[in-house]
């Protein structure tokens, strides 16, 4: 009973892009449902990462939200090369990075006195742990070991581009993740020493 | 320094921690959306076409001048105009009463009752001055003051001009015949009398102008919790519009020989076409949408003329209607989904127009109303209301005088 009218144009750039491309060609126009969709694809993961580097889950939610609305203010600026989930994770890392310079926790300092290696010991027990206790080993860490360790062990930068992000030297960024690894073994073998017990 | 056992442990954490995913609560998303602001697209305006806008407000005003600018006699209802020539036709045993001040209605300037001229009677030229004055209670009228009157006949009497030594003597002896009411004053009443308390049942269908607006604001999907995949997504802001349709039954009381209050029931159709994607379908499809709604009209109408078998009247109401159904149709990489969602809220319209009703028989008669109608933004489903509000309907249907 019904009759279809004249049709609507299309837009049949769109057609020859995967579909993660055409969502981020939608996000760069401001199209909140697509935004929506991105959301919930990154949401999880990034937050997993905020609360890695903040410590904390209320101030992982500031720092993902933050984290998000700069994200889609600067899709624009995505090239497209690359993976956009690590084009992602990096802002996510630098808001959280800017957060922790706001409130001075980032004190780092080159003393290495007190730093040591992974003994076999740890490398082992290690293998007993699970996400949740190795979250909570690691966001239980303070500030400036927890930011170099996961910037390193983690996301997978070089000391140089720490030093560089932090302000630090190379030497300042391997001694931090020393003292990192050696707070997380002492904190594994006490949680192993309890579960054998 | 680093050594093997450090590289070992390193690798262990990234593996655990590097695709770790945390449950993310749901007001992260809508301090998102809050410090995003309002979506990019902007709402299509709503397009006025200015001739059929017109129609309804010219129609309303006809009939205000109409209602009002008409006479009255002996306290009856405002005189409707004849369709068609006039033949008047004098009772010389009720004495018609002509005052000098008043205009007869039936010499209006009106195309539908031709004024024939004719020549004036020699024997006596009509001098006002010399008729004394007459109140509108006077039974007795003079020769002279008949003239006026007895100017508008027929065009198919020319017998009666073809003497015109006759006419004053047929004048003399209307005159002579004192009439203490307009005859037509009191054929009329009984009309508007017999007119009131009618009941009409109507069973018509409805269809409305569609400029197949291209933005859309929003995606018209119903939101589901946050942090849960939306079953449908609309991906880019073009849609096509199919041409809504309404079926009803209604019932319309005059009660009096203007005035008639309608209401009823009515089913509307939209449709619509767009690109989206399902679930967690890799590639976006055209999905139809389909939106029902129930509705109940209310309706006040004005009869403008009304003749033996053809009358024009004007109207003007809104509409409540609920949402009952909103159906998506998609081809998927396993076939055809329908996947249906409930409409929340209620949508309400207000429309004026124009209608013409033709009778067949004296109990069934078709009518034809175009209308301007204007749906009020309720925050309904994504449909050819919402994108273009202001819209021209064309209802038309039968009536049964019950």
């Amino acid at each position: 009973m019904h009759l279809i009218s004249r049709e609507a144009e299309r837009k049949d750039s769109r057609e020859a892009l995967s579909p993660e491309q055409r969502l981020i060609e939608l996000c760069k126009q401001g199209d909140r449902a697509s935004q929506k969709r991105i959301y919930d694809s990154l949401a999880p993961k990034m937050f997993a990462v905020c609360i890695r580097y903040m410590g904390n889950r209320d101030d992982a939610e500031d720092i993902l939200q933050e984290g998000f609305v700069t994200l889609f203010q600067k899709i624009g600026s995505f090239s497209g090369e690359g993976s956009f989930e690590g084009w992602a994770r990096k802002i996510f890392v630098n808001t959280a990075l800017m957060s922790l310079r706001r409130t001075d926790a980032l004190k780092l300092s080159d003393d290495i006195s007190e730093a040591w290696g992974v003994t076999s010991e740890s490398a082992s027990q290690i293998q007993t742990i699970g996400y949740k206790e190795l979250m909570k080993l690691i966001a239980d860490l303070p500030a400036g070991y927890r930011t170099v360790f996961n910037m390193y062990v983690i996301e997978g930068y070089t000391h140089k581009e720490i030093g560089d992000a932090l302000g630090i030297s190379d030497v300042t960024s391997r001694s931090q993740l020393q003292r990192a690894r050696t707070i997380l073994q002492e904190k594994i073998t006490e949680l192993y020493g309890e579960q054998q017990g | 320094m680093e050594n093997n056992k450090d590289n070992e442990f390193d690798l262990y954490v990234r593996s655990i921690m590097e695709n770790a995913t945390e449950e993310v609560p749901p007001r992260v998303w809508e301090k998102c959306e809050a410090a995003l602001g309002a979506p990019a697209v902007k709402p299509a305006p709503a397009r006025l076409r200015w001739p059929w806008f017109l129609v309804p407000a010219v129609a309303a005003a006809v009939a205000a001048i109409v209602y009002v600018g008409v006479p009255r006699q002996g306290g009856s209802p405002a005189l409707v105009a004849e369709v068609g020539p006039q033949e008047i036709i004098v009772d010389e045993a009720v004495p018609a009463v002509v005052p000098q001040d008043e205009v007869v209605p039936s010499a209006l300037p009106s195309k539908a009752a031709p004024v024939v001229s004719r020549p004036a009677p020699k024997a006596s030229a009509p001098v006002v001055s010399d008729v004394p004055e007459l109140s509108s209670e006077t039974e007795e009228v003079p020769a002279q003051i008949e003239e006026p009157r007895q100017a508008v006949q027929s065009q198919e009497a020319p017998a009666s001009q073809a003497q015109p030594s006759s006419e004053p003597k047929a004048s003399e002896e209307s005159v002579s015949a004192p009439q203490t009411e307009d005859p037509f004053a009191r054929m009329e009443w009984e009309d508007s009398r017999k007119s009131s308390g009618r009941m009409d049942l109507a069973i018509g269908g409805e269809m409305f102008t569609n400029n197949n607006p291209s933005a859309v604001q929003g995606s018209g999907i119903k939101r589901v919790a946050s942090g849960t995949v939306k079953p449908v997504t609309q991906t880019g802001n073009n849609s096509v519009y199919a041409v809504p349709v309404s079926l009803g039954l209604g019932i319309r009381y005059a009660f009096t020989e203007h005035w008639a209050v309608g209401t009823g029931v009515q089913w509307s159709m939209m449709e619509r076409t767009f690109k989206g994607y399902y679930k967690n379908e890799p590639y976006s499809t055209d999905i139809h949408n389909t939106l029902h709604y129930i509705g109940i009209p209310l309706n006040v109408y004005f009869n403008i003329l009304q003749g033996k078998r053809v009358s024009l009247y004007c109207f003007a109401g809104g509409a409540f209607e609920k949402g009952i159904s909103s159906n998506f149709r998609i081809p998927t990489t396993d076939g055809i989904v329908n996947h249906h969602e409930g409409i929340d809220g209620v949508q309400w319209s207000a429309a004026a127009g124009l209608g013409f009703q033709f009778a067949i028989t004296p109990l069934v008669s078709i009518y034809l109303d175009p209308s301007l109608r204007y749906y009020f933004p309720c925050g309904q489903p994504i449909s050819i209301r919402t994108q273009q509000p202001l819209m021209m309907g064309f209802e038309a249907g039968l009536r049964f005088n019950l």
